[in-house]
């Protein structure tokens, strides 16, 4: 449980770190609860805070949080921060291509949802973070 | 525009929070736009001062110069009475 909040802090420092755009410092009790609330006791396994075009023209952060069974997405601007819950038994697939000559598509697909992102190649953060999805599918990561 | 996008959800609702960030956004002046400001005030102020001085001294001169019509006048004055 411990190591739990460690990992929480960690993940609001990752966030808080960011810086285009950057998140008011005067958000970080909310958004602190938010997330744990969100992560509602899963034990945490990776995640990835990044700046990113959230869509609409929309510019924030999202941050991807892998625990033992659920693989958790957030978007948060300078209004909201919305999460979003998918169960790694849910995955079906992920797809990969190149697209815009030097950008990775990613797409995870699940039984019922699909969500990706598009990012620089050399992001080896990114495309680190999505293999770790992957191997999690196969059990590596399994905590029972 | 950011070069890592978001490629929008589709399918079923999923489970999920939503959190309304309140409060009023304290927008601070970027260092960029507080140089620009302190610029244009002090070439402001710097004008300002400039036009005063300039007023100043021209108001100088021209006290100098009537100074010296003053003396004239007395000294003029001076010599008519000394005739007398």
């Amino acid at each position: 449980m411990h190591d739990n909040e460690q990992n929480l802090q960690k993940i609001l420092d990752d966030i808080f770190t960011l810086d285009s755009p950057r998140i008011q410092e005067s958000r970080k009790q909310q958004i602190y609860a938010f997330i744990k609330t969100t992560v509602n006791g899963d034990c945490l396994r990776e995640h990835l805070a990044f700046n990113a075009n959230l869509g609409n023209k929309k510019d924030g952060a999202i941050v991807y949080i892998l625990t033992n069974v659920r693989f958790i997405k957030i978007d948060i601007d300078e209004n909201e921060a919305k999460s979003a819950s998918y169960l790694l038994k849910s995955i079906t697939g992920i797809e990969r291509k190149i697209v815009d000559g030097d950008r990775e598509q990613t797409v995870i697909v699940f039984q019922s949802a699909s969500f990706g992102l598009k990012y620089p190649v050399s992001d080896e953060k990114i495309s680190g973070f999505f293999q770790k999805v992957d191997q999690s599918r196969a059990g590596e990561c399994s905590d029972v | 525009m950011s070069r890592i996008e978001q490629i929008p959800s589709t399918g079923d609702r999923v489970d999920g929070l939503r959190l309304e960030l309140e409060g009023k956004v304290d927008k601070k002046l970027s260092e960029s736009t507080f140089f620009w400001v302190m610029g244009v005030a002090v070439v402001v102020v710097g004008g300002i001062l400039t036009f005063v001085m300039g007023e100043v001294s021209r108001t100088n001169d021209k006290m100098e110069k009537l100074n010296e019509k003053v003396i004239v006048i007395d000294t003029k004055i001076g010599e008519r009475s000394n005739s007398n």
